[in-house]
């Protein structure tokens, strides 16, 4: 990150900040829709997000791509988020894939496969499920995920192509 | 499972987004050899088509300007209990405490100056009025009708125990009684 960009980052620049939600808003809402299933729960996670990577620049080294910060922020806040909702049963795996089921019965006309694919995507382990929401819908590459997920460049590539697989036997079971 | 055939299937999964899939096929030896990875493969195209239908239909959007408006709305939240609890109000609390009490005290200073300036010239006014034979009790009246200060003039005089004075200047505003009860209260 530019020594420049860092410093109305820190100092709060709303006008940078405001260039920071153009670039970052949609894609993090995309990938936190995907993340958690639901785009209720994916608002208010964006919402979330985006306050605390405003309120909380100062723990911001500028040791990576502020991008890569605040995928990191969002991932942090989805995993608290299902790990929430899992702890207190307010949502089972099974009232999840009843509420998609209900979703895509709703907005079947908008697209049965983007409601197949999240029905997939929430059965995947969680690291595989950001690695590969990130790399493949979000675009982003290996060393990227890496980063915004703590962990190897390897695990990265090994993850993603784990839930690839997954994917594959699901989709294939689908069409069986 | 072969090496072979771990490679190759990793390989694959890394030509769902990245390089030309067609070509990486063309050029992969291992799945002409493998049933199993040609299996594998056939299934991963199916896959991947299922994919890119995916990535490319809507999602569910979000007002994103709403949602900014509630972002910003949020910061300012924080950021103003943040300034309480981090202490950042106080000493501007402080600072405007102690600004209105320095303003006080001079608004108080400068006025008891204002006074006492008032004081000196009138007494400066009233010595020169006694220094003169012409001193009327018209004079000292008005000086006293036309200033707040009685008391301190009342002080002056009494000071200068002018006492007749004192006691022609109250009798002609009807105070003296009251003036009598005040020095006697001064024992004077």
């Amino acid at each position: 990150m530019e020594p420049d960009q860092l410093k109305k980052y820190r100092q709060g620049d709303h006008e940078f900040f405001r260039q920071i939600m153009d670039e970052l808003q949609k894609p993090i809402y995309y990938y936190l829709y995907r993340y958690v299933g639901n785009a209720g729960d994916a608002e208010d996670l964006t919402q979330e997000t985006f306050v605390k990577a405003y309120t909380e620049r100062d723990k911001f080294r500028g040791d990576s791509q502020l991008s890569t910060w605040i995928y990191r922020i969002a991932t942090n806040l989805a995993k608290n988020h299902l790990r929430w909702r899992s702890v207190r049963n307010f949502l089972t795996l099974e009232a999840l894939q009843n509420q998609i089921v209900e979703e895509s019965e709703e907005e079947l006309e908008r697209g049965k496969r983007e409601h197949e694919i999240m029905k997939h995507l929430q059965s995947l382990p969680k690291t595989q499920r950001s690695v590969f929401i990130l790399k493949y819908f979000n675009e982003l590459s290996h060393q990227e995920v890496s980063h915004i997920l703590g962990i190897s460049l390897s695990s990265s590539k090994t993850n993603f192509h784990y839930a690839v697989t997954s994917l594959k036997t699901m989709v294939s079971g689908d069409s069986k | 499972m072969r090496k072979n055939c771990k490679v190759f299937r990793q390989q694959l999964s890394e030509h769902l987004t990245e390089g030309s899939l067609q070509s990486f096929l063309k050029e992969a030896a291992h799945p002409q050899d493998c049933q199993a990875c040609r299996n594998y493969m056939e299934e991963f195209i199916v896959t991947r088509e299922f994919l890119v239908d995916a990535k490319a239909s809507e999602i569910d959007e979000p007002n994103y300007h709403f949602m900014r408006k509630k972002i910003w709305d949020a910061i300012d939240e924080k950021e103003a209990s943040s300034s309480i609890s981090s202490g950042r109000i106080l000493p501007s609390a402080f600072a405007t405490l102690l600004a209105v009490l320095v303003i006080g005290v001079s608004i108080l200073y400068f006025s008891q100056q204002s006074v006492k300036r008032e004081y000196t010239d009138i007494s400066a006014e009233l010595d020169e009025l006694f220094a003169t034979e012409t001193i009327s009790d018209d004079t000292i009246v008005n000086a006293m009708y036309e200033s707040d200060l009685s008391d301190e003039i009342l002080t002056y005089f009494v000071e200068k125990s002018a006492y007749d004075v004192v006691q022609e200047v109250y009798a002609s505003r009807e105070e003296w009684e009251d003036v009598v009860t005040e020095l006697a209260a001064m024992e004077l």
